[in-house]
């Protein structure tokens, strides 16, 4: 059974109880305290330092997070925390659990594609990215949406292969590593298509340039139909 | 797909460096007046993608 710690040990709790200070004040606002009176007392840096306060809280409490160990606060979670440990170690017989099937890999695509297609392709005026206008802007967007294929693929094969290597029948890891680098290697055929079309389209360029605009927009299209594929499929 | 935290963080940091390359070079463009990136400017994304089929290829290699 998993040790459960006090809440207050918590680095997760910790941060939130700290980020929570700065809505103190609008939380007395409601109540009649005026706002004028905080920011009289301290004077506006003391705002600054209150948001910077909150900032680091919320920093800290996705490091710890993120990054350490997350005990159970509850013998609920703890229970549950040792069955989820329990079922991941031995994955359903004739299955793979939790790894990549030929949809998921579509599916996995366009997550990996989607935003850097959305911001670079699209423009979003929500994270301040600029419009594409230019031809060798569009085509930058691609060659960035290719570079995103692979480095999603890289991030995935490393998580799916350390989940793999914490497999305790040999025989079930060896398994589960090679679904995984044949996934990679999917991805990366994939990309290494549409990178393909990029480049036909710029050698085209300053041949027949109506031939390259027209290759360019058809490899953003299959870019852009992932996204569409990630919108019908994503429950 | 089940993917943990820390995997998912790397993800999207790793999209969102992207973007914001892509992003920082069009500004660029932009404040110089020019209305496209320049070829030398489009090679560099050309790099930086020869360098993540390098590290992948590379990744899946050595499994």
């Amino acid at each position: 059974m998993l040790d459960i710690i006090k809440k207050l040990d918590s680095g997760t709790i910790r941060g939130l109880i700290v980020a929570t200070i700065p809505l103190l004040v609008l939380i007395g606002s409601l109540f009649g305290v005026d706002e004028a009176v905080f920011k009289a007392s301290l004077e506006g840096w003391g705002e600054k330092l209150v948001a910077l306060v909150s900032l680091a809280g919320v920093a800290w409490a996705a490091y710890a997070r993120v990054f350490k160990p997350t005990p159970p606060l509850t013998e609920q979670a703890a229970q549950a925390t040792q069955a989820m440990l329990q079922k991941q170690a031995s994955p359903p017989a004739g299955k793979q659990g939790g790894f990549v099937r030929a949809g998921m890999l579509a599916l996995i695509l366009a997550l990996s594609v989607a935003l850097p297609a959305i911001v670079g392709l699209q423009g979003c005026s929500v994270l301040g990215a600029p419009q594409l206008q230019g031809w060798n802007e569009r085509l930058a967007g691609g060659y960035s949406s290719v570079t995103a294929v692979r480095q999603t693929a890289s991030v995935l094969l490393e998580g799916k292969v350390r989940a793999a290597r914490a497999i305790a029948d040999p025989g079930a890891q060896e398994k589960a590593i090679a679904a995984a680098k044949a996934d990679a290697q999917n991805l990366q055929d994939q990309a290494d298509k549409a990178r393909e079309g990029l480049d036909v389209a710029r050698t085209l360029r300053d041949v027949n340039f109506g031939d390259a605009d027209a290759r360019l927009a058809s490899t953003l299209r299959v870019l852009e139909a992932l996204q569409a594929y990630l919108a019908k499929e994503t429950p | 797909m089940k993917i943990d935290v820390n995997t998912g963080l790397q993800l999207l940091t790793a999209l969102l460096t992207q973007a914001n390359q892509l992003a920082v070079a069009v500004k660029t463009a932009r404040a110089q007046g020019r209305e496209d990136l320049t070829d030398e400017e489009v090679d560099s994304f050309v790099g930086s993608d020869d360098a993540a089929r390098a590290k992948l290829q590379a990744q899946i290699d050595a499994l």
